[in-house]
């Protein structure tokens, strides 16, 4: 699906670094969000106006969902949880170029995984102590320890199977659709491929939008949760 | 489905520099934003209404002090009215004790100059008389004896 070959590599000295497109997609997108935050941001004025309101909209909303979801001591996750979910959105709807989604790369997925997993763990020692932290893993019985280490686990690898999974199945199901169109459209000898410019519209908007937005929705909030969860049990 | 290193380091380095950024540029700065306006709102509402309750208070007291003072101005009104009253009374009653007075003198005047004027006539009757009988009995009498003899003869007469 042409994830696997590398764009270019970069050279330093004897580490030979490759670079998918992925990456530079991330670029693109974190490039986009850099330019566009000081324009949505600067000089804010008491009484929102235009672009400020939907800044503040944005930042209010995650807010809420942060305070909602977790309470209000966990407030400071919200810069965390905002990013993840700007960041994660974007490249869900990254397919809206034509262009393959990073999320449909297990190593992006996988990454954004791990990134969520040791921010649960590293939040659930820093609120209970090392000791409190290993003695959850002997809770409620001691002899559930290996359910509970695989429990704890398996949270990145679902959340990062999840991600992609539904992310490629999107890629795959629109690569089909449009291939499908294709084939209709040489059946019936059209010229002008006519087919494929209006019928994947509604396609698009179920597995690029609808899918996208849900898997990024599902991912930070079981991100909130488990880190929730586990700081507390 | 390969797992390839080098694009999982730089994803997380790529969340990593996003996180910082937004936390700086966007989460930070929006959220105390709209927290210190909350404050300020919170702020405004509680000194209107700090206010409005301190105009109240005060509009209460000047209404009460405005009612004294309208009580007052006609407490002062009414005794200026009565003191004028009494003024007045004093005055007639001055003016009229003065005409009695004025009348009372006139009268007494009046009655004086009459008797002095009937004095007067007495004496003149006298003489007259004194005069006529001389005349008539041509001779020299006893003048003091006379003029005695005949008052007394007048005021018997009651002029």
């Amino acid at each position: 699906m042409g994830s696997s070959e590398a764009l270019f590599n970069i050279n330093l000295g004897n580490f030979n670094i490759p670079i998918y497109f992925s990456v530079v997609a991330q670029w693109i997108v974190m490039a986009v969000i850099m330019i566009s935050v000081p324009l949505l941001t600067r000089n804010l004025k008491t009484i929102p106006k235009g672009r400020q309101v939907i800044v503040e909209t944005i930042v209010e909303k995650i807010n809420g969902l942060v305070k909602g979801n977790m309470g209000d001591e966990y407030e400071k996750f919200s810069p965390f949880v905002g990013t993840l979910i700007i960041f994660l959105l974007m490249l869900n709807l990254f397919g809206f170029t034509g262009l393959r989604p990073p999320t449909a790369d297990y190593s992006v997925a996988l990454a954004l995984a791990v990134i969520s997993f040791v921010i649960i763990h590293v939040t659930a020692i820093v609120h209970g102590g090392i000791v409190e932290y290993l003695r959850a893993y002997c809770k409620p019985y001691s002899f559930m320890l290996p359910l509970n280490i695989i429990e704890r686990m398996v949270v990145p690898v679902s959340l990062s199977l999840r991600l992609f999974g539904n992310i490629t199945a999107a890629v795959i199901m629109m690569e089909l659709v449009y291939e499908g169109l294709e084939f209709v459209s040489h059946l019936i000898h059209l010229k002008v491929p006519l087919l494929e410019a209006i019928l994947p519209i509604p396609f698009h908007i179920y597995f690029d939008l609808f899918d996208g937005t849900i898997q990024m929705f599902i991912f930070v909030m079981l991100t909130m949760i488990f880190i929730k969860t586990t700081s507390e049990h | 489905m390969e797992i390839n290193l080098w694009t999982v380091i730089f994803t997380i380095l790529n969340v990593v520099i996003l996180y910082i950024y937004l936390r700086k540029k966007l989460f930070n700065p929006v959220t105390d934003f709209m927290h210190n306006r909350t404050i300020t709102i919170e702020n405004n509402i509680k000194t209107s209404v700090s206010k409005k309750k301190e105009a109240e208070k005060l509009k209460e007291e000047y209404e009460i002090k405005l009612k004294e003072l309208n009580d007052e101005g006609r407490k002062i009104v009414e005794e200026y009215k009565l003191k004028a009253q009494n003024l007045h009374d004093e005055m007639v009653e001055n003016a009229k004790k003065e005409a009695d007075f004025i009348r009372q003198k006139a009268r007494e005047d009046a009655r004086l100059e009459v008797e002095k004027a009937q004095d007067e006539i007495k004496r003149q009757i006298v003489t007259l008389s004194l005069l006529a009988a001389a005349k008539a009995i041509e001779r020299e009498l006893d003048e003091e004896k006379h003029h005695a003899l005949i008052k007394e003869f007048i005021n018997k007469v009651g002029a």
